[in-house]
């Protein structure tokens, strides 16, 4: 970990840095259906959509399939961001896998700063050797909450439309958790407060 | 049917597969003795057999299915690949089992669509040329952003250029082109610097049959210059992005791999005119009136490209 990197008191620019722009959620349709896993509830709900959510990494973006790779990667979205507000860990990582990502996160918290070192075995488009090669940024802790939330909206709302119901009692927890997180996360990320910029 | 359900069928053949192919194995030995190993080699038979069965090959389905099973199965296993249903509705490919293969050099493989070929031309080497030869399938789309347009009370403008400065903010939502699935990000606001090129490139290839033109865009990261070569509907493309910064240089040593691509004009067209049509419908939402004479006449251009093209990017049709 490049620690000299992250100590410094360089103001970084945050959306150089990282940022999450979510696609247009395709209209969700009520099927009051059930799953047993939020993998296969959010295959469903999603199926329709067309957009891609694109992460924004040291500059370098790469896109995930609301088809292919939201789904699969809603747990460990929820576990990270759930760490973050209900533990005492400082320390952690984070695996995400789908059909076109592989990829580990380790996390950092010093003060009110969060450290984030990514290991990219795949994305789509192949180009995980250009991320791996800027690997890792800094970031005000509050500034990388805000650029999840637009996208905890997205499918908690997408779910709520949806009515699914999940038979697994883990997985609905999830979902708990993820109605948790978003609540605490007070705002979206400012290009997504019109009234703020 | 839907790709879920053709996934399925797939994985259903495929879990059988060494049952399913027993008639195929002894129609091999007893025509072209030889048994079955999924070599490389072995294709060549499977090739014999079809060209020594010819006509009767031809017309028999389950024959033609059992053999494009094994030639797959058999590039598959021999070149690092994997079988999956092609997921593009804006193709022809659209829900067709096919290999692919974690190497980039080699193209993706639809043994049942590669099988209906062979019987044009049955030559001895034709599936493996077919996996070396066969035009890369490249992917180019863009995906616009949701931007705010910023309330600016009408106003009069010098340069179309200039517009983009005052209508879009500078942390906006991006809009992306996907370069064979690389994400390349243009902020709107800076537009200003890419948007003369964009709509000359539009103009003239929508315009022309044939042609030759050149179109560099730029961004925080990296410039891209495209070089385009069209007839009809073939366009290629020879492209040279080179970073700003040494540190993005992986960034576009990755885009550069896929450097020289083979594309339809109309669909590279769609997909940019829909950036057009976004800028057009924010111009008109803002009022924007242009006074210079010339600068006016690009927005006439935009208007006619805009119509002329017709048609729309990928991620936003039907």
């Amino acid at each position: 970990m490049d620690m000299e990197n992250y100590t410094s008191n360089k103001k970084y620019d945050s959306t150089a840095a990282f940022y999450i722009q979510p696609g247009f959620v395709e209209g969700v349709i009520a099927e009051e259906l059930a799953f047993n896993s939020i993998e296969t509830a959010f295959e469903n709900i999603f199926k329709n959509n067309k957009e891609f959510c694109v992460v924004s990494w040291n500059q370098i973006p790469f896109k995930l399939s609301y088809k292919e790779d939201i789904p699969f990667l809603i747990p460990s979205i929820t576990k990270t961001l759930d760490l973050l507000f209900n533990s005492d860990e400082k320390n952690w990582s984070t695996h995400f896998y789908s059909k076109n990502c592989d990829f580990t996160w380790s996390f950092s918290i010093i003060d009110d700063a969060i450290f984030v070192v990514g290991d990219f075995i795949k994305i789509s488009g192949n180009h995980q050797k250009a991320i791996n090669s800027l690997s890792n940024f800094r970031m005000d802790i509050n500034t990388f909450l805000k650029e999840w939330k637009l996208l905890i909206e997205q499918i908690l709302s997408a779910f709520e439309q949806s009515e699914h119901q999940l038979t697994n009692s883990n997985d609905q927890k999830l979902i708990d958790i993820l109605f948790d997180i978003n609540a605490f996360i007070p705002s979206r990320a400012l290009r997504y407060q019109y009234d703020k910029r | 049917m839907d790709l879920t359900k053709e996934r399925d069928n797939l994985n259903s053949i495929l879990s059988n597969l060494d049952e399913r192919l027993e008639g195929f194995k002894d129609l091999l030995i007893d025509s072209v003795s030889f048994e079955i190993d999924f070599s490389i080699e072995s294709i060549k038979y499977v090739e014999l057999l079809l060209k020594h069965l010819q006509v009767k090959a031809k017309n028999d389905i389950e024959l033609k299915k059992d053999a494009a099973l094994y030639i797959g199965q058999t590039i598959k296993l021999n070149f690092n690949g994997e079988w999956d249903i092609y997921d593009d509705e804006g193709t022809e490919f659209h829900l067709q089992p096919y290999v692919k293969f974690l190497d980039v050099n080699h193209n993706n493989f639809f043994p049942f669509l590669s099988i209906n070929k062979y019987f044009e031309n049955p030559e001895i080497g034709f599936f493996l040329k077919t996996l070396g030869e066969k035009k890369k399938l490249i992917d180019i789309s863009i995906q616009l952003g949701h931007p705010k347009i910023n309330s600016i009370p009408a106003k009069e403008f010098a340069a179309v250029k200039d517009v983009f400065l005052e209508l879009f903010h500078p942390n906006e939502e991006r809009l992306f082109l996907f370069w064979n699935h690389i994400p390349i990000q243009f902020q709107y606001h800076n537009l200003i610097q890419n948007f003369d090129e964009i709509l000359a490139m539009n103009w003239l290839l929508q315009k022309e049959n044939q042609g030759k033109t050149k179109a560099t865009l730029t961004n925080d990261v990296l410039t891209i210059e495209l070089h385009l070569f069209w007839e009809n509907d073939d366009l290629k493309i020879e492209s040279y992005f080179n970073a700003i910064d040494e540190k993005h240089q992986t960034y576009t040593d990755a885009l550069s791999e896929n450097s020289i691509i083979n594309f339809s004009k109309q669909s590279f067209l769609n997909e940019w005119n829909t950036l057009l049509k976004q800028i057009l419908t924010a111009f008109d939402a803002a009022n924007v009136t242009i006074v210079d004479g010339t600068e006016r006449r690009k927005m006439e251009l935009l208007n006619q490209v805009e119509q002329a093209i017709n048609g729309y990017g990928k991620l936003y049709i039907k």
